[in-house]
């Protein structure tokens, strides 16, 4: 048919080509021909237009399963079980580590943002039943009058100018108000374990632990077998470009196949069993730096042992300064001499940057006595990783030792991920290794999924070659997925072809 | 032509839709070419 339209078109364009111009009725005997052409031919671009519309009509009526949204809200209440985790303190069960980590980042950029990150840290504070006043900012009166001014709700503009006139009178003003919270959370600390402790009880009335970390899992399988499964997220997924048509020819999809398998092994369970065991072998080479560190702290536990008592005497003895060099200052009158306010602002700003050392080194302290309490040498890597993903503090700040050149959004991406990915999942590598062996880890994942007919060589789990296993065996999968979904590749190919000559089309 | 399209496939569908607007687009340049002759 295309041949027969092509040597129409060719006929069409000979005798146009030979048609005379050369008077004004030639012109329009050779405007009246080629418009005549033209009618013709939009009543067959009607006519394709017509034919294509109704092969890809099915898509335009696809919608998302509305189960996924009820499960992931499911998925969402079974996050109940991150306040009684094991693998952190209540300081991390409130997110004030994330809050203070962000503080701390955006005291120099953008006061908005720093305000929006004080309220967020008081509703912690309000949702564990402590409810902040003035008074429980006590290191300085600029700082207690500005948390007042938050306290009340006051505007960001306001707030800006407030602050504004205080910072020539104390540029610390963000640093203090961070390490104020720091102090109000030890001076709370048993009374929000309590909290959480009481909140545990009550939901072990009705439920077990157990239940919830199962369901958790559960609910997170059927969740990604439906959005699999779902022909409109896999269309979508095409519109978007996340997924490229060129990547599912059946003849590429064919070889990809013949890499990995034989015709008795390949079949849908053994593709996620493959690429649940290429994920977690991932998560060993991706992760080596953390485990590095943490077989590291294991080997320093016995002089480590009273890092925390030490660390939390001198932030003790700093804050105290703080208080009697600001009790001092203050009862002289309000603009003494410059002189004597320039030496206040020197000592103020040591001994705060004394205080926010401690406090660094009793962080560290207090995550290494977890480490202590929680790990040994015998330890999994699923354990370790447990406790790494519930200390955001740590994964951060470890993870930008390794890279320097990443961004803190990408670096809490990625914590986010490892979180879920840790919580919800079943594992058959990482709750078998411990942390100190992983060698011949290779080998063994190859010989045993050589026995099986998969024919995984070595190669290709080398650090330079696992992404593009995994990527390869993900392909496999999202192909039969969307096999599975009913939707037709070569009908998705038309409809982008489509879209895009449409467009084309129209912006003429 | 009805009748024929609907036993092509997409491939080749879609390469009719863009070879009728190619043409399409050729016949719009030819009679512009008319007409500034016709201006001139």
């Amino acid at each position: 048919m295309i041949e027969e339209l092509n040597n129409k078109y060719n006929d069409f364009k000979g005798v146009i080509d030979i048609l005379p111009v050369n008077t004004k009725y030639n012109r329009k005997r050779k405007t009246d021909y080629i418009l005549e052409e033209i009618e013709n031919d939009n009543k067959r671009l009607e006519q394709v237009k017509k034919e294509i519309e109704k092969r890809i009509n099915s898509f335009s009526s696809l919608e998302v399963n509305n189960k996924i949204q009820e499960l992931e809200h499911e998925l969402e209440k079974c996050n109940i079980v991150n306040e009684w985790s094991n693998y952190n303190t209540a300081y991390e069960k409130m997110h004030l580590d994330y809050y203070l980590y962000q503080l701390h980042r955006y005291y120099k950029e953008d006061l908005v943002s720093v305000n929006a990150c004080i309220k967020k840290i008081l509703e912690s504070f309000k949702k564990v039943e402590i409810v902040l006043t003035k008074d429980d900012f006590n290191f300085n009166s600029y700082v207690a009058d500005y948390m007042e001014k938050i306290l009340n709700n006051v505007t960001d503009q306001e707030l800006s100018d407030y602050f504004e006139e205080i910072y020539w009178k104390n540029p610390d003003i963000i640093k203090t108000i961070e390490i104020n919270f720091k102090s109000i959370y030890l001076r709370n600390e048993k009374k929000i374990d309590k909290y959480y402790e009481t909140r545990h009880q009550e939901f072990l009335n009705n439920h077990k632990d157990e239940e919830i970390y199962n369901m958790r899992i559960k609910l997170s399988n059927d969740i990604k077998t439906l959005k699999g499964e779902d022909a409109f997220l896999n269309f979508q997924k095409f519109v978007n470009n996340e997924y490229v048509i060129a990547d599912f020819k059946k003849d590429d999809i064919d070889k990809k196949k013949q890499i990995y398998f034989n015709e008795e092994s390949y079949n849908y369970d053994n593709l996620l069993e493959l690429n649940q065991v290429l994920n977690e072998y991932n998560v060993l080479i991706k992760y080596k730096y953390l485990f590095t560190d943490m077989r590291e702290r294991l080997e320093k536990k016995d002089s480590l042992k009273n890092a925390k008592n030490n660390a939390l005497k001198e932030v003790s003895k700093e804050e105290n300064k703080l208080i009697k060099l600001n009790d001092k200052h203050n009862k002289k009158p309000l603009f003494g001499k410059k002189k004597n306010d320039e030496k206040f602002l020197f000592n103020y700003k040591n001994i705060l940057n004394n205080i926010i050392k401690y406090y660094d080194e009793f962080d560290n302290a207090c995550f290494n006595d977890l480490v202590f309490l929680k790990l040994s040498q015998d330890s999994t890597v699923l354990e370790v990783l447990k406790l790494i993903s519930a200390n955001y503090l740590y994964f951060v700040e470890r993870t930008f030792a390794n890279d320097e050149s990443l961004n803190i959004n990408d670096v809490t991406k990625t914590f986010d991920e490892l979180k879920e990915y840790i919580n919800n999942n079943n594992f058959v590598l990482l709750n078998n290794i411990a942390l100190l062996d992983e060698k011949q880890m290779k080998q063994l994942i190859s010989d045993k999924y050589n026995l099986g007919n998969i024919k995984l060589s070595t190669d290709s789990l080398l650090d330079e070659n696992i992404e593009r296993t995994i990527s390869d065996i993900r392909l496999l999968i999202n192909y039969e997925d969307i096999v599975k979904s009913g939707i037709n590749i070569d009908d998705i190919s038309l409809y982008l072809d489509y879209s895009k000559l449409l467009e084309k089309e129209n912006s003429h | 032509m009805e009748e024929k399209l609907k036993e092509i496939t997409n491939q080749e569908l879609i390469q009719i839709y863009r070879l009728v607007l190619e043409h399409l687009e050729y016949l719009n340049n030819e009679k512009s070419k008319v007409e500034e002759v016709d201006k001139k």
